[in-house]
């Protein structure tokens, strides 16, 4: 039953129109932002550096395909929740304001299994999303200014050979596709309390900014408080290229989201199940 | 043909926040019935349908299906169809694949879709999105998602709402049709002429509390309101109007509606054919029963 569950939410999704706005908008910016960086590259290059240059002697540039895409993601990443949420947030508010569940829930099918299929469709839109993103975005700097050594600052500047550089550019995908899950995850449970779909995408925005700022907000409580909120990993994916790899973060990381998703999926759970249908 | 009943409803009770909507509500749906739910708006008539189809979760009270309660197991919902008040359906998708969509989740063979469009007269418009449908072709469509895997009982929630006068009749037709092909069916409405016509059974909500549950065989037998058609009404009246315990209630040039306890021999005694009565007969008046 589950399948045919997947399947039909899969149908609801993948024919509307909205469902392809995230990856239409990613689409159209990337080349804009490689051609913006491909241009501004001896300003960029100066930037990156810095006073290095009164120490050491370049040769060749630094400016390639690597680096552009380690510069879209790290600029863009923070506007992913917008682009990631937008099915999470109609998915069952849409069905409350559409009325939709009227018919569809008096069907002999469980309440708990219309949830799961749900959070399946959720977490492989958001997943796909994510991967089109870093795929799109390595695929056209690549082509655009070719490939080399990825210069990142991690104590000092640090370079990663592009024998090593796919391998950080995946294990930094999996880190923030983690978090975009637990925050599409967020925004399914506020849909299914929600009747309209732009209150899940609003809440959802607002919690991650406020969580974003507590991160950068130099105060201690706050310090103490930041490792168990996922909103604290969203730049996780930046230590991906760090050497050596920061693995026991990546685990706080793992544990914290997924203590957060699931928490957020059994209150969907419970409050779907629970909930009325009136509309 | 009417036998034991099908669904029996024990002391169903709701409460919205701190309102009452159902109050206690008790009655059965005999096999092979039409049962017409009857009340004004606000009376508990959609929240009744809703607690049944499994909309509403907490509601007080029991349900019955052929004996097996529906609390704690949808499984009867493969015998039931429903259509909750206006038709909703997922508008970017074409009625072919709504129906596909539904047929899945209870197992029914898919080649039923393209016989059940025609049933419901929508087969040309079969790869039309739902959002280019009028609203009397989203209703159509409604009966036709209701009857997608054959149920045994129909629920329908206020099936005529709004539709026009020949949308009226045709779904009137539809549901008399499926009637006759052995479905039970139950209908709410507060269009209280449409019943007459097409229920064998009443029950009347009125503040969430049952206030009739009757046949409307009974109901014909008990009222007390007559029709009288007459090219000869005035000589009526006054034939009439020597009978003891008689009131009329309304005239026009060729009907008279009469409130008599006399029955319809002892009527027709005083009669004769220079009267040129063209017909007599009861009359129901439905609203009578909201009183």
């Amino acid at each position: 039953m589950i399948l045919i569950l997947v399947k039909n939410e899969l149908e609801k999704v993948l024919r509307r129109k909205r469902t392809y706005i995230s990856f239409l908008l990613i689409g159209i910016l990337i080349p804009f932002v490689v051609g913006a960086i491909s241009n501004g590259g001896t300003t960029l290059e100066k930037s990156i550096y810095g006073q290095l240059s009164d120490s050491f002697f370049f040769i060749g540039s630094l400016l390639n395909g690597y680096l552009a895409t380690y510069i879209i993601i790290a600029v863009l990443i923070n506007h992913m929740p917008f682009l990631s949420t937008i099915i999470a947030s109609d998915i069952f508010s849409g069905e409350y304001s559409r009325s939709t569940f009227r018919m569809y829930l008096t069907r002999p099918i469980s309440r708990t299994k219309v949830l799961a299929s749900k959070v399946i469709v959720v977490l492989a839109y958001t997943s796909t999303l994510m991967g089109f993103f870093f795929l799109y975005s390595l695929i056209i700097s690549i082509s655009w200014l070719g490939t080399g050594e990825l210069a990142v600052f991690h104590k000092g500047i640090l370079f990663l050979s592009s024998d090593e550089v796919i391998q950080r550019f995946t294990l930094a995908f999996l880190i923030s596709n983690y978090v975009m899950l637990t925050i599409s995850l967020l925004c399914l449970l506020i849909s299914a309390i929600s009747k309209n779909s732009v209150t899940p995408i609003i809440i959802t925005i607002s919690i991650v900014f406020v969580g974003t700022a507590i991160t950068y907000i130099p105060i201690e409580l706050f310090k103490i408080i930041n490792p168990y909120l996922f909103t604290g990993y969203i730049n996780s994916f930046l230590r991906a290229f760090h050497n050596p790899i920061p693995w026991s973060h990546f685990g706080s990381l793992f544990i914290t989201c997924t203590v957060w998703s699931t928490l957020f999926v059994s209150l969907s759970l419970f409050f779907f199940n629970k909930k009325d249908i009136t509309d | 043909m009417i036998n034991s009943s099908l669904v029996k409803i024990e002391k169903v009770s709701k409460y919205f926040g701190k309102a009452r909507v159902l109050n206690d509500v008790s009655f059965e749906i005999p096999k092979g019935s039409v049962l017409g739910i009857l009340g004004p708006n606000g009376s508990g008539k959609s929240t009744l349908m809703r607690i049944i189809a499994g909309l509403i979760k907490s509601w007080d009270g029991n349900i019955y299906l052929e004996g097996k309660s529906i609390i704690d197991d949808n499984i009867y919902l493969h015998r039931a169809g429903f259509l909750i008040e206006d038709p909703a359906f997922y508008e970017h998708l074409t009625a072919a694949e709504n129906l596909m969509m539904l047929s899945r989740l209870t197992d029914s063979p898919l080649d039923n879709i393209e016989r059940l469009l025609k049933r419901v007269d929508l087969n040309r418009s079969a790869n039309k999105l739902v959002r280019k449908f009028s609203y009397g072709m989203k209703q159509r469509l409604g009966i036709a998602q209701a009857i997608l895997n054959d149920p045994d009982i129909l629920f329908l929630d206020e099936p005529s709402n709004g539709l026009d006068p020949h949308g009226i009749v045709q779904m009137n037709k539809t549901i008399s049709n499926l009637n006759k092909q052995g479905k039970t069916i139950c209908l709410s409405t507060h269009i209280v002429d449409h019943v007459k016509d097409l229920c064998s059974h009443i029950i009347i909500l009125k503040e969430g509390s049952l206030i009739l549950d009757d046949s409307i065989e009974n109901l014909f037998k008990n009222t007390t309101k007559y029709d009288i058609k007459s090219d000869n009404i005035e000589s009526i009246k006054n034939k009439l109007s020597q009978l003891k315990n008689l009131t009329i209630l309304e005239e026009t040039d060729k009907k008279l509606t009469i409130d008599s306890k006399l029955n319809l021999s002892e009527l027709l005694k005083n009669f004769s054919e220079s009267d040129n009565l063209y017909s007599i007969n009861k009359k129901l008046d439905i609203q009578d029963l909201f009183s």
